[in-house]
């Protein structure tokens, strides 16, 4: 498996700048999700790092390898497309030789990686079938299996589990992370689906307009997101996003008047901010919480009177969409037991640690207590 | 369609002709009518192939019969050698015609289409225009061309001529179907390590064979059917097509009309089967979707 670095790499059509001065460095055996908008540029990164398309300037490092003018074959790069693109004409045994054969395996050495890789993805009993005969997740293991059968040094994926329908997706999500485990494979990985970034990667970077908005695991871009693009990207419901006004800043605090003329407390590092400053705090859904009235709230709580406009019933929680006095859009993730009703007057309430802070120019105060950012899977 | 489909299959095979609407009766009553008027020379030429010679004056329009019934056309056909060269002459133009133009159409076609290149749009125009301005306006530069090259009366002036005549059709139609080849499966061809040569006949051309069959089967007819440039390019004795060698029958004052008649018939019959053999090519691949 291999190691991937991009250094400063950019790329134009003609005189449309794509990708902007990318940086990025992937380790051996690291799942890399890139994850953006449409047309942030994350497909085509993914091709340029394939050898699909090719580098307007920078360098792009496979291993210790300088790669940029390689083929894709010449890399060693296998990639799954998001039509699958199996060769219609051909069955599902010659489709995942196809590759082996223009590079002279012999024949029992193809039979030998098709039929291993084919036993894996459980697709053994379908070698004869042509493309047109298979299902959806049939034709998506084919895919996958013909890019196993050439043992690359690095995997992409492009936007795979899109054509699945909901239940697959989520199973064709597990399966391929423990794909990613027995084979230990450097992978690379672009979705917009947020889910399965956070789900799927070991690093998510997140691409915006050709930009490296953020690149971190999962839970770090959670709980310190670097900008506002990313905190509200990462995250569904999406995180709520209030003007505040700077009172006193600090590196242990930040104390910020809302609309209401409400006072609260965010527990951000505030060294860089200025006091008058017109700033936004972020509150996520399921960090509020609601409450019929004001006895818990803290002195440094937010606590935000609120209508409930509209209730989402999701079974494991309710989704509340809120109207604030100063007619603020909100949403809360609620506990799903709870009894709501509509026109409701609730107060919504965060701990001064569950805000987050950014400036005018979209970048972050780093919180002081963000919760968990360790996953469970890191060795 | 005007009726549905709610009876039992039983019911169906009995169903009355009448039982459909009559604008569809209409309809097909005009195109059998059509179909005769152009089949009735056609007919009429097989008819009168086999009858004796004062039946076919006799009675032209008559279906022959155990009187009139001859094959003394046909014998006496076969019986001349040469004829038999005039078919292998026309055999070997077309065959060679088509093979050339369906491989360099094919891949000028895929050239244009596929790659980005300066001069890629002034090409297709180039091509275009060759659809659009005929052949023949160019004959006398033509044989000229031929007597410098020294291929007048070669069955390679015809090929070459025939190749330049089919190309730009074939290039337009072809580079169509295969701007329809999905992009994914041609980068997917690509990361699988194979160079260009290889996509283009391992995976680009099997699955436009539908177009290839549709190309080669209206690029044939006009070259087999050809009297111009066998005439004016190879009139020897040794490179005359059958269409031209035809002509030798229609003499000035006597015409051997069982032999005309007899040759005419022959002379459909591979240009049939060669459209027989393509069309259900054709049809084999529309029907099996090798064409995403």
């Amino acid at each position: 498996m291999a190691s991937v670095t991009l250094n400063k790499l950019s790329k134009s059509y003609g005189n449309t700048p794509v990708l902007h001065n990318i940086d990025l460095h992937i380790e051996h055996g690291e799942l890399v999700v890139l994850v953006g908008p449409s047309g942030c540029g994350k497909s085509t990164l993914l091709r340029v790092l394939c050898g699909l398309e090719d580098i307007s300037s920078g360098e792009l490092r496979i291993d210790a390898d300088v790669v940029n003018n390689l083929s894709p074959a010449d890399r060693g790069i296998a990639m799954v497309f998001q039509s699958y693109a199996l060769y219609p004409h051909m069955n599902v045994f010659k489709n995942m030789a196809f590759g082996l054969k223009i590079q002279g395996s012999s024949k029992e050495d193809i039979a030998l990686r098709v039929l291993a890789a084919a036993k894996v993805l459980h697709i053994d009993h379908l070698l004869e079938r042509l493309p047109r005969e298979l299902s959806g997740g049939q034709r998506q293991r084919v895919a996958i299996g013909r890019a196993i059968v050439r043992k690359p040094r690095l995997f992409l994926f492009d936007e795979p589990l899109s054509n699945l329908d909901a239940s697959l997706r989520a199973k064709t999500r597990i399966e391929l992370s423990r794909l990613h485990r027995d084979l230990a494979a450097t992978m690379v990985y672009v979705t917009h689906d947020q889910v399965e970034a956070m789900t799927l990667g070991d690093k998510i970077v997140v691409l915006n307009e050709g930009h490296v908005q953020q690149a971190g695991t999962p839970l770090t871009l959670y709980q310190q997101p670097a900008n506002r693009f990313v905190a509200t990207f990462i995250g569904s419901p999406t995180i709520n996003l209030l003007p505040a006004r700077v009172l006193e800043a600090g590196s242990t605090g930040v104390r910020l008047q809302l609309a209401d003329g409400s006072k609260v407390l965010a527990l951000v590092d505030g060294s860089q901010l200025q006091t008058g400053e017109s700033v936004e705090i972020g509150l996520r859904p399921e960090h509020c919480s609601v409450d019929e009235s004001a006895a818990h709230t803290g002195p440094d709580d937010t606590a935000l009177h609120a209508e409930i406009t509209l209730v989402e019933h999701l079974g494991e929680s309710n989704l509340l969409y809120l109207k604030t006095d100063t007619d603020q859009e909100l949403i809360v993730r609620g506990d799903g037991n709870a009894a709501v009703r509509l026109g409701d007057a609730v107060i919504v309430r965060a701990a001064p640690e569950s805000l987050y802070l950014f400036r005018a120019d979209g970048t972050a105060a780093p919180r002081l207590r963000p919760g968990n950012m360790r996953s469970a899977h890191v060795h | 369609m005007t009726h549905t489909h709610t009876l039992p299959l039983s019911k169906q095979a009995t169903l009355p002709r009448f039982g459909v609407a009559p604008s569809r009766v209409l309809v097909h009553l005009s195109l059998i009518g059509y179909l005769l008027l152009a089949m009735l020379p056609v007919l009429l030429v097989l008819m009168n192939s086999f009858k004796s010679r004062d039946a076919i004056f006799s009675d032209p329009l008559s279906w022959p019969t155990s009187e009139t019934f001859s094959l003394i056309g046909y014998t006496k056909v076969m019986a001349r050698s040469d004829v038999w060269m005039y078919f292998q002459n026309s055999f070997i133009v077309t065959v060679a015609s088509l093979f050339f133009i369906l491989l360099f159409g094919a891949m000028a076609a895929w050239g244009i289409s596929e790659y980005r290149f300066a001069g890629n749009r002034w090409l297709r125009f180039f091509f275009a225009f060759g659809i659009m301005v005929p052949i023949r306006l160019g004959t006398v530069s033509i044989l000229q061309i031929m007597v410098g090259l020294n291929l007048v009366n070669t069955l390679t002036a015809l090929v070459l001529v025939y190749v330049a005549q089919g190309l730009p059709l074939a290039i337009m139609i072809l580079s169509e179907f295969m701007a329809q080849v999905p992009g994914e499966l041609k980068d997917a061809a690509r990361c699988d390590g194979i160079d260009e040569f290889r996509i283009f006949f391992q995976v680009v051309v099997p699955l436009i064979r539908p177009a290839i069959a549709t190309v080669a089967v209206f690029t044939m007819v006009p070259i087999w059917n050809d009297l111009w440039f066998p005439l004016i390019l190879a009139p020897s004795e040794k490179t005359q097509t059958i269409t031209l060698g035809i002509q030798q029958f229609v003499g000035q004052y006597a015409t051997d009309w069982n032999a005309v008649l007899a040759s005419l018939s022959l002379a459909i019959v591979p240009v049939v089967s060669l459209y027989a053999l393509f069309s259900r090519q054709l049809i084999r691949g529309i029907t099996a979707g090798a064409v995403k």
